[in-house]
Order: C-alpha cells, then sequence, then structure tokens
C-alpha cells in the first residue's frame, strides 16, 4: 500500500504538534505547591534554649506572642502603579501622587520600591501578593482564564481567621477567592477603553463601607489607569487626572481611617500599591525595569507624627515580600508556601524581642519551604547562615533572660541582619529550584519534533513524485522491532531518576500520550527510516546543489534565522532579522531577474578559451557559488535527464516572451515591495533596542493629531478600495466592501480615536459594537459567497488531468477564490488592527499587489521558494504591526472588538487573529499568486496544481518545524540561562501560537488540495 | 588584454590587499582623523583615496595599451556611472532601514566607500563597454586575469559590505556596532578578502596554464 502525500503531512504535523505539546509540558511545569494551610498552633515563635541555671529548656513556658498590630486592614491595589507615580524616584518626570507623596516626605509612613517577579501580569501578581510564591511561568497564558487559587494564601488565612473581607474592582480576585468576600462588586478588566467607569464602580460603593464598618479588611483594585497605560502610555495627559482622583480616594480613607480609629481605638493599616509597573510605552508583562518596579506603601495612624521613615532610594524589596509582612502584621499565619522574607520596618509598634521573634516565625517558614524543595537542605550555606542566626538569637534571648545590662537594641539589630541575610540566601536557593525541568518530557517532545521534521523533509522534496514509502507486510518486522525498542527505552527512562511525571504516570492522559507517541515514533522508524534512512541526507544535500542563488539564499536565511535564535539579542530584535532577510531577497530576485533576461537576449560572444581553460574555469566558478554557469555546463554533460531541463529550459525561454519591457515592470514593482517595506517599518518601532525611538504610530496617536489620523485613515481605506477595484467579481461585492470600509470608519470614529464630524460626537464614545458587527456581517456575507460561487463553478468544470487548459481552468477558479479570501481578510485586518495601523495594512495591500505584478513576469521561482518569500513577508508584516516577541505588546483591546461582554473563546480567538494578521494575509496572499501562476500557464517546472499547493504545504509546514526543532534544543541548553523567563520564554510561547497557527492553515491547504483534485 | 600575465595581476592584487589593510589598521595611529571607528566619515575620505588611486594604477599598468579606454567620452561614462552607483548603493541603505534624515552624511560616506570598493574597480578597468559587464556580472564568467580579479573584489566587497550589518542588532553596546561604522568595516574587509581571493586564484591558474603560455 503506497502512502499518500496529504496522509503523511497530516501524520507528520500531529506527530510535531504533539512532540511540542509534550516538549511546552514538561518546561513549563504547573508548580506544586505543599497543600493545606498554615496554623499558628504548629510554629514556635522563640528558639529554646537551655538555661545554664536549672538545665531546663527555656521558653516555651514563657514565649512571647507577637501579638497583632492592626486589627483592620484597607488593601488598595492600583493595576499598574509605576513606582516613579508615587515615589521620588531620580530621572522621572512623571506627576505624582501629591497626597501621598507628602505623607512620604513627611515620615508618615513606611514605603519602598519592591520589585515584582516577570510575567508583570496582573493575575500572576495578584497570586504572588497573596501566597508570596512566585507564579510559573504558564500563569501568564493562563492570564485570561483565571480558577480558583488553592495554594495557601493571605486571603484565605484572613477567611480562617473569621476576618470580615469586601472586595471591590478586578473580578479576578473574585474567580481566585471564590466566597471569600462578604461584599463584592467585580468589575471586568477586558474592556481596555473605559478608564472611568471601572474606576467609579470601585469608588461607588466606598461611602456604604466608611459608614459601616462591619469588615476587618478592604481590598479595592483600581483598574484604570492600566487602561490609559494600555491606551496612551504613561505620558497621557489622562494619567495626571487618573492619579489625582486615586490620590483623593487615598486621602478620603485616610481621613475617615484616622477619625474611626481614635473612636473606636483600633489601629488599622492602610496599604497602597501597584501588582506591576508600565512601560515607558504604556504596556506591561515583560522584565523591564519599569515594568517589575512597585510602590508599596504603609499608612497608619501609627506611623503619623513622623513616626514613619522616608523613602529610601537604596533599599529595594521584593514584591512577594509583602504577604508574610501583612499576614504577621494582623496576627495571621504565614502562608506555607510563601518566599518572602518580612519587611521589619513596618513593624515599629513592637519590642524588640517581639520583632525578633516575627523574623524567627518567617525563618521557620522559609526553612519549611526550603525542606520541602532542596535535598540534603542542611548541606545548604543558606541553612548553616540560619542556624548561625538562631544561635545569635537564643543568645540574645539567654542576655535578656539574664537581665542583661548590655545594649540589648543594638544586639537584636545584629541578629536581624542576620537573619534577614539568611532568609534571602533561602529565598533564593528555592526561587532557583522552583523552575525544574521534566527533562524526559522535553527530550521526549525534542526527539519527535526532530523525526516530524525528518518527515516533512522528506515529503517535500518528493512532493513532485510519489512518496517512496510503502507499507505491506513486509514491513510489520520493522514496524514491530521498532515498537519493541521503543517500549524498552521507555521501560527504561520511566524506571530511572528522570522519569517523567508526565509520561510516566498511570492516568489516561499520560497512557493515552504514550501510546499515541509510542505508536507515531514506531511507524516512523518502521517505514520512514527503514526505507529511506541512506538517501534522505544525499537527497537534501542534492536538492540544495541545484538551487539557483536566490533559492540558495532563501534556504540559507532560513537556516540563518533559525541559528540566530541562538542570540538573545536576536530574539529580541528578530523584527530586524526579517527585514533584513526581506529586503536582500527582493534585492536578489531582481538581480537575478535581469541576469536571466539579460543571458536570454543579449548574445554574448563567450571568450575564445581552450578546454583545459574551461574545466579550471568551471572549478573556480562552482567555487564562487555561482549556480547559473553550473546549469550550463551540466547541460553538455549530456545525460538524458539534463537533456530534458535543457529542453525544458528552452520551452521556458519560448513560453514567455521576455521583453524587455516585462523585466523594467518586474523591476519597477520589486522597488515598490522595497519602498513599501520601508514605509513599513517606520509605523511601530518594536523589538528591545531601539522601541523607545519615536515612530509614526507614535505620532499618530496624539490627541492633537486626530485630524490627519482620521485623513490619512480615510485615505488608506480609499486606497485599499482602489488597489482592489478590478478583482472583485461583482458590483455587488464590491458595494459589500465599499459599505464595510465605511463601517470600518464609523467603527473608529465611535470609538473616538479619529473624527467624523456630524455623525459622531467626539464628547460621547461608545464601543462601537453595532459598527464592528455590520464589518463582521459583511465579511461573513463575502465569504458565504465565494464559497459558492467556488462550488457552483467547480461542479460545473470538466476536469482532465493531461489538459493544460482544463488545469489553467481550475486554478482560475482556486484563484479567485483566494483573491475573494484575500480581500474579506483585508477588511478584517482592517478592523482589527490598532487604528494607525490601518495604513499599514494599506501599505501592505500595495506591497503585495506590486509582488503579485512581479511574481507574473518571474517564472524560475518553484513553489517552494515562492511559499519562503511569502512567510519572510508574512513575518516581517507581524513586526511591522508592532508586535515583538516580548508579551507586552499584545494588542489585548484587539480581543473586545465588536463584543457587549466578555465571552473567552470569542476574546481568544479575535486576539489571536489580531496578533498573526499579517503572517495569515501572507499565506492567503501565497495562495493567490500560485493559482495566477497556474491560471496564465507560467508554471512550467510544476505542472499540476495540486503538486504545487502540495509542495506549499510541505514547505509551510517545514517553516515551522525547522526553527521550533532548533530553538527547543536551545532552550533545554539555556535553562538556567539569566534570560530564560523574560527572553526565550515568551518567545517559546510566540513559536508555540505561531506553530499552531501555520499548522491549521497547513492543514487547511491539504483539505482544499484534496478538493483541487 | 589577454597580455596580461595572471602573475603580474595576482601581485597586483596582494599590493592592494596590503595596502588597504594597513592604511585600515594603521589609520587610527598615524592621525586620530583617520580612525574607523571614532571618526568614520574623515577615515572613509581617506580610505576611498587609497583604493582609487590603487585602481586607477591598476587601469594604468594593465590597460594602458587599450586605447578606446582612455577617451573622454569612455572615461565621463564610467565617471557618471560611479556618481549615479554612489547614489544607488545610499538608496538601498535607506531601503535596508538606514536613517532617511539624521545620519544621512554617515550613509552618504558609506555608499561612497561601497562604490569606490564595487563600482570604480570594473569602471576603471573593464571599460564601460557593455559586453565584458555583461559577461562578468550577468553571466558570472570572467577571464581569468583582471576581469575575474574584478569579479571577485566586487562580489566579495558587496558582500563584505552586507555581512557588517550583522553585529548592529547585538547588545554588545560597542562603538563600532553604531551604523555605519561596522558595514564600513565589512566593507574594507570583504575588499581584502576580494584581492587575496583573487591572487589566490589567479596564482592557481597560473599553474594550470600550459607551459608555453606562462611567459606571455
Amino acid at each position: 500500500m503506497k502512502i499518500l502525500h496529504s496522509p503523511f503531512l497530516l501524520y507528520c504535523i500531529a506527530f510535531l504538534q504533539i512532540g511540542f505539546g509534550v516538549f511546552l509540558a514538561g518546561f513549563f511545569p504547573l508548580k506544586i505547591a505543599i497543600p493545606g494551610y498554615a496554623t499558628l498552633r504548629n510554629n514556635e515563635t522563640e528558639p529554646q534554649f537551655l538555661d545554664q541555671q536549672n538545665g531546663s529548656k527555656m521558653p516555651p513556658h514563657d514565649q512571647v506572642k507577637v501579638k497583632p498590630l492592626f486589627q483592620k486592614m484597607v488593601f488598595i491595589l492600583i493595576d499598574a502603579l509605576r513606582a516613579d507615580f508615587v515615589l521620588p524616584l531620580s530621572g522621572s518626570d512623571l506627576p505624582r501622587m501629591e497626597f501621598v507623596s507628602r505623607l512620604v516626605a513627611n515620615k508618615e509612613t513606611f514605603s519602598f520600591l519592591a520589585r515584582a517577579h516577570a510575567p508583570t501580569v496582573t493575575m500572576p501578581r495578584i497570586k504572588a501578593l497573596t501566597t508570596g510564591g512566585i507564579p510559573g511561568f504558564v500563569d501568564a497564558a493562563l492570564n485570561v482564564d483565571s480558577q480558583a487559587l488553592q495554594e495557601d494564601n493571605m486571603v484565605s488565612q484572613l477567611q480562617r481567621a473569621d476576618r470580615k473581607m469586601v472586595f471591590y474592582g478586578d473580578d479576578t480576585w473574585m474567580k481566585l477567592f471564590p466566597g471569600h468576600f462578604m461584599r463584592t462588586d467585580g468589575t471586568t478588566s477586558f474592556f481596555v477603553t473605559d478608564y472611568t467607569e471601572v474606576d467609579e464602580n470601585v469608588t461607588r460603593h466606598l461611602d456604604t463601607e466608611l459608614s459601616h464598618l462591619n469588615w476587618d479588611v478592604m481590598f479595592l483594585h483600581y483598574l484604570g489607569l492600566d487602561h490609559i497605560g494600555h491606551l496612551a502610555g504613561p505620558r497621557s495627559p489622562l494619567v495626571k487626572p487618573k492619579l489625582q482622583e486615586m490620590d483623593s480616594i487615598v486621602q478620603r480613607i485616610y481621613t475617615a481611617m484616622i477619625e474611626w480609629d481614635r473612636k473606636a481605638g483600633t489601629s488599622t493599616v492602610l496599604l497602597l500599591c501597584g501588582d506591576h509597573g508600565m512601560s515607558d510605552q504604556g504596556s506591561h508583562g515583560g522584565s523591564s525595569s519599569s515594568e517589575t518596579a512597585v510602590p508599596l506603601v504603609f499608612i497608619s495612624d501609627q506611623y503619623s507624627h513622623g513616626q514613619g521613615a522616608v523613602y529610601d532610594p537604596d533599599v529595594e524589596l521584593e514584591q512577594i515580600d509583602l504577604a508574610p509582612t501583612l499576614s504577621l502584621l494582623l496576627g495571621l499565619p504565614v502562608p506555607q508556601n510563601s518566599l518572602g522574607t518580612l519587611i521589619i520596618d513596618v513593624f515599629s509598634g513592637l519590642t524588640i524581642r517581639q520583632k525578633l521573634s516575627a523574623t524567627y516565625i518567617n525563618a521557620q517558614q522559609l526553612l519549611q519551604v526550603l525542606e520541602n524543595n532542596v535535598k540534603n537542605h542542611k548541606q545548604e550555606p543558606s541553612f548553616l547562615s540560619l542556624e548561625r542566626a538562631i544561635q545569635s538569637h537564643r543568645d540574645w534571648l539567654r542576655l535578656w533572660h539574664d537581665n542583661s545590662t548590655l545594649d540589648m537594641e543594638s544586639l537584636g539589630e545584629k541578629t536581624l541582619t542576620t537573619y534577614r541575610h539568611a532568609m534571602n540566601a533561602m529565598r533564593d536557593r528555592v526561587a532557583s529550584t522552583l523552575s525544574k525541568y521534566d527533562l524526559h518530557a522535553m527530550a521526549v517532545g525534542i526527539v519527535s519534533v526532530c523525526m516530524a521534521l525528518l518527515g516533512l523533509c522528506h515529503g517535500h522534496l518528493t512532493a513532485n513524485g510519489h512518496l517512496s514509502l510503502r507499507v505491506d507486510t513486509s514491513s510489520i518486522f520493522p514496524i514491530l522491532g521498532s515498537l519493541s525498542l521503543l517500549l524498552s527505552l521507555h521501560a527504561v527512562f520511566c524506571t530511572s531518576p528522570v522519569a517523567s511525571p508526565l509520561l510516566c504516570h498511570c492516568g489516561t492522559l499520560s497512557l493515552t500520550l504514550t501510546f499515541v507517541l509510542l505508536t507515531a515514533g514506531s511507524l516512523w522508524c518502521g517505514v520512514l527510516l527503514t526505507t529511506y534512512s541512506r538517501g534522505l541526507f544525499q537527497e537534501i544535500w542534492r536538492q540544495v546543489c541545484s538551487q539557483h542563488a536566490v533559492g540558495l539564499f532563501l534556504l540559507g536565511g532560513a537556516v540563518f534565522h533559525t541559528v540566530s535564535l541562538l542570540s538573545s539579542s536576536f530574539v529580541e530584535e528578530e523584527h530586524q532579522t526579517w527585514y533584513f532577510l526581506t529586503v536582500t531577497v527582493c534585492l536578489l530576485i531582481g538581480l537575478e531577474h535581469w541576469r536571466r533576461s539579460v543571458l536570454k537576449t543579449s548574445d554574448i560572444p563567450p571568450t575564445s578559451v581552450t578546454p583545459q581553460d574551461a574545466t579550471g574555469r568551471q572549478e573556480t566558478r562552482l567555487s564562487v557559488g555561482d549556480t547559473a554557469y553550473r546549469e550550463i555546463s551540466t547541460r553538455h554533460r549530456g545525460t538524458t535527464e539534463e537533456r530534458r531541463i535543457h529542453v525544458d529550459n528552452r520551452r521556458e525561454t519560448h513560453a514567455d516572451d521576455a521583453t524587455g519591457e516585462g523585466v523594467v515592470v518586474c523591476l519597477c514593482s520589486l522597488a515598490g515591495v522595497l519602498v513599501s517595506c520601508r514605509i513599513a517599518r517606520t509605523w511601530n518601532q518594536t523589538g528591545d533596542k531601539w522601541s523607545h525611538l519615536p515612530d509614526m504610530g507614535d505620532w499618530l496617536v496624539r490627541p492633537e493629531k486626530k485630524v490627519i489620523l482620521s485623513m490619512l485613515t480615510s485615505a488608506s481605506l480609499v486606497t485599499i478600495c482602489a488597489v482592489h477595484w478590478r478583482d472583485h467579481q461583482t458590483s455587488l461585492n464590491r458595494c459589500l466592501f465599499l459599505l464595510a470600509a465605511f463601517a470600518i470608519y464609523c467603527f473608529r470614529a465611535a470609538n473616538g480615536s479619529i473624527v467624523l464630524p456630524g455623525v459622531y460626537d467626539p464628547s460621547s464614545m461608545s464601543k462601537g459594537v453595532v459598527e464592528a458587527r455590520c464589518v463582521y456581517a459583511v465579511v461573513a456575507v463575502l465569504f458565504i459567497n465565494a464559497l459558492y460561487n467556488l462550488y457552483t463553478t467547480t461542479s460545473k468544470l470538466q476536469i482532465d488531468q493531461d489538459d493544460d487548459k482544463s488545469l489553467g481552468a481550475t486554478a482560475a477558479v482556486w484563484s479567485r477564490f483566494y483573491l475573494d479570501l484575500l480581500l474579506q481578510w483585508t477588511l478584517v485586518c482592517l478592523l482589527l488592527v490598532r487604528t494607525h495601523n490601518i495604513s499599514l495594512v494599506a501599505v501592505v495591500a500595495l506591497q503585495r499587489a506590486c509582488l503579485g505584478r512581479a511574481l507574473l513576469e518571474i517564472k524560475w521561482m518553484s513553489s517552494s521558494h515562492l511559499t519562503l518569500l511569502h512567510v519572510w513577508l508574512g513575518q516581517a508584516t507581524f513586526f511591522y504591526q508592532g508586535n515583538s516577541n516580548s508579551l507586552a505588546t499584545v494588542d489585548l483591546s484587539a480581543g473586545y472588538i465588536g463584543l457587549e461582554e466578555f465571552n473567552l473563546p470569542v476574546v481568544v480567538t479575535l486576539l489571536y487573529v489580531a496578533t498573526y494578521a499579517g503572517p495569515i494575509y501572507w499565506v492567503i496572499a501565497l495562495m493567490v499568486h500560485l493559482n495566477t501562476r497556474h491560471n496564465q500557464g507560467t508554471m512550467l517546472v510544476n505542472r499540476s496544481l495540486s503538486v504545487a499547493t502540495t509542495q506549499a504545504s510541505f514547505t509551510l509546514a517545514l517553516t515551522r518545524a525547522l526553527p521550533v526543532a532548533l530553538y527547543l534544543v536551545l532552550v533545554t541548553v539555556e535553562r538556567y540561562h539569566l534570560f530564560v523567563w523574560s527572553v526565550f520564554s515568551p518567545k517559546l510561547l510566540y513559536e508555540t501560537m505561531h506553530t499552531m497557527l501555520a499548522l491549521s492553515l497547513v492543514l487547511c491547504l491539504a483539505v482544499s488540495n484534496i478538493f483541487i483534485k | 588584454m589577454g597580455k596580461v600575465s595572471l602573475k603580474s595581476v595576482s601581485a597586483f592584487n596582494l599590493l592592494s590587499l596590503s595596502v588597504t589593510l594597513v592604511h585600515m589598521m594603521t589609520g587610527g595611529y598615524l592621525t586620530k582623523y583617520a580612525d574607523v571607528i571614532r571618526n568614520p566619515e574623515y577615515a572613509v575620505k581617506t580610505l576611498v583615496v587609497t583604493i582609487a588611486v590603487l585602481t586607477f594604477c591598476g587601469s594604468f599598468i594593465f590597460s594602458w595599451t587599450d586605447l578606446p579606454k582612455w577617451r573622454a567620452s569612455s572615461m565621463a561614462k564610467g565617471g557618471v556611472l560611479y556618481l549615479a552607483s554612489t547614489a544607488f548603493i545610499h538608496g538601498i541603505a535607506v531601503l535596508y532601514g538606514a536613517p532617511f534624515i539624521e545620519s544621512a552624511s554617515e550613509t552618504f560616506h558609506f555608499s561612497w566607500l561601497l562604490a569606490t570598493a564595487a563600482v570604480l574597480p570594473p569602471c576603471a578597468l573593464l571599460g564601460t563597454h557593455s559586453d565584458s559587464w555583461l559577461r562578468v556580472f550577468a553571466r558570472n564568467s570572467p577571464e581569468p586575469g583582471v576581469e575575474s580579479s574584478v569579479h571577485l573584489t566586487t562580489l566579495c566587497s558587496i558582500i563584505g559590505a552586507w555581512l557588517g550589518a550583522f553585529p548592529i542588532p547585538l547588545d554588545w553596546d560597542r562603538p563600532w556596532q553604531v551604523w555605519p561604522r561596522s558595514c564600513v568595516i565589512g566593507t574594507l574587509l570583504g575588499y581584502c578578502v576580494g584581492h587575496l581571493l583573487s591572487a589566490v586564484h589567479l596564482i592557481r591558474q597560473h599553474r594550470q596554464l600550459p607551459k608555453h603560455k606562462k611567459f606571455t
């Protein structure tokens, strides 16, 4: 039984995807926490020491109790509150919260700069604040879908201590802590364009809460500032009024708090903090200094009248230090997975002995975490220094017990410092082990991806003819043999210490995965390896050698990009690689085309040379790497096959009348492509090194440039309509397209980002749901219409495989369909991208039109080359849009276009599609171009359209498999690199997303290919 | 042209290589203005002079008998081609992402250098007759000797300039990574490598020649 291309392709991409999935599961393990909750009872509060007089162990009988300093707490969390919005940091010119800054300056607070861990996204940060742990990286990916927090945390501890809590703000809290709050009102953080109502919905509850006071802890989570950041950045004129609003809220609570404390004699602490910072562009998610620096301000009556301290710029804390500090301030046990070390300064109301005792409790809890995470923890240097700290604590207690006359305060301070060093060392030690990798699963993943890669290579090489693979009775033995081999390997690894909990577990998932992987692997070994083991690499090499200059460059460029991922700078600046490669390949195509046309038209007198000269020269030319000459020289070798190529070339020469005019048109179109590349790259600066430079996008979104932006947007929409004017099939389509374009303009105007005088009042903004849905409806109608047209025309066609004409007709039908699809996709892009990027879509559409014109002339590029070219242009467009390899640049607002309320699958799809609008656009463009070429009868290298499509889909899958295979190896090698969480992991997530997208597109192509046949 | 012996071209290659290399390396020590990294614009000016002098020397040595080449019209054509190519390379550099306004002067100096290294030699050594240009650059089949030497230096200079852009995005923050310094260095190194390859290639060709031809 022969294996066909389509099932083989499906096998390969499924194998690739599963392998990738297994790797990811091994690389991003969900953190396993100690279950259960800490209690006060199981902790002693002071170390025991031997009383020298009567030999009895001292404490426990007179253990000091750490008394809770505060009975009530107000926890104000302002999303994306940068440290310099509150604290006087040097070199910052941003507005500050006046009232809070005054308190800080007057020593009425304890204020600190705290560092948040990456990823700086809301949900992981809330987890960190309440549990004191460092959440895993995947929490960022799961940010939109939060589930109840299972780990021990401060909020659950408060509930267990019967404290009454109220919460107002981001509804993530309510999902994380269901049933914990007495009264709540959630606001959703997903309508980024709304920055007033979200906060008013929180503030309106203050009146009742401040008068009732039947709660112990009040949590407030304000989202408006974050939304302003996403919309306009930290320098926006909207920031200052927002900070003033927040400031007035703090002032109001502070005044009320002092009053009720005086009346009731209680003590309340007000904590103001941010969950993460805000980059200079206004986003967050990465690990730059401005994103990770957040303020922590403790305000209380206890600290007023100069009892606090001014902000000390030399002290930097960790954000996770808040959890143990608050727990101990409120008299609760420290959450048992917390890695924080308490901030001793804010315990100013305690005696030195109580301070030591609090630190001791925290140290004991950290020691437990260390015990659970590190084998042989007794040999750890951090453990030894903790021993020293406890010893010094003992000594201190003994002196205290003996009523020593020494300066107990300063001795105690010294002990505290010893404790702090030991605890920080313990925290760092545990943090380094928390990223535990499942090496077994990672290795299995890498091997599967590599196997899929080789399979794809094989499929690609044989796309012209038949897969030389067959399955029959004789292949049972190799398959069974490899199966038993793999099974025994599996058994060996699963009984070894590196056994993966994912693959060696006895659950359904684990067993299914193992089964699928074993089947796929043994099929691969048994069929592909045995029938094709020797020939594959030679075949690859032979194919590489027979490429022309552009083909070689496309191959080399793909390999270069793959290898460049080894360097973190090249990952951060990946857009530079793509910009550089696309420009070069366009130039090379122009050069090669010019060269070919010159060789055809002009008759260059060959120099008279002796045969010996000729051989010598041939060698040198081979060494120079020129290929055209090789083609010429091989022609003269005279085997039949080469003669056939020769004849083909001749036919090609005659088939296209390579006129000088055609060459000029082609070169001019390529120049157009290049110029549009240059314009597009100025639109959004991205990456890391130069992202701060001003770009067109920054300039256009300034509020005072609204009119210019409106004019540019309308001009772009007109341009797009003009470019595609002749591509529409019927005038009905044309009208619908115009309608959609107008609706897009209206949508933007309703949003308030551009103006449409007379229709939309700039003072009243709406979400533009109606307009957006109108566009969706038009696109849907157009799509159904295109499908219907495709169906009716293909059913009419009589297909004869040998007839060029009928093939041309098929190609014509499909190229029409893809062109329609391209138009619809353009509309979707126009709707989903940021307003200033509408012009970018126009530039890309022009670029596409230019390239399409040039490709009509260029007949010497195979469909694989075309696929690579389009994939590169798609990658470049991905970065033109302003995307980067940092999670911070994802435009969250795109997920809510045309939505009234939050709907997870829709939001995720829209976000995904909006981020990858460019690559998808170019894949559709590729199909348009491929089919148009067949339609024009210009493809003589690949005669059949379905062969071309097969080749294109294998190439597309390969463009993902190659970088993924290498990148997985790289990430495994670099897993302890400094940048692994800030650079390599976000890139891995992007690679995952991109691969899933590309493979689903390949799937679509494979399905459409079935219909072509 | 046939009278030029391969050996002499090879020797000329080695001479050009060493002069350019020495100039590039020691320029910064002689005067601080000629340092490629600290003062690229001035250094480029001096290097352009060196390369141009070398090229014209070569042109004079190898083709002083080739009369049509020394006609005024032909020389003017070459000059125009050279100037136009400078502008063209400037345009390409901008397409590659060189800032349009801010560092226009730096970009221009780089283009000038690249034009001198890659376009001036064919202008001066091949003449302006289209046949030899097409043979060398379109068909990629230059005659061993001056043509192959020009072919290699041009190709290598361009490739060198292209490769010179690679270190720019790296986060090492070195002064030589700033545009266009790394590309200037790349061009020069490419030019030198071209001469070296050409010298080696010509010597090998010379060895393969039949004996009676070696001394013509």
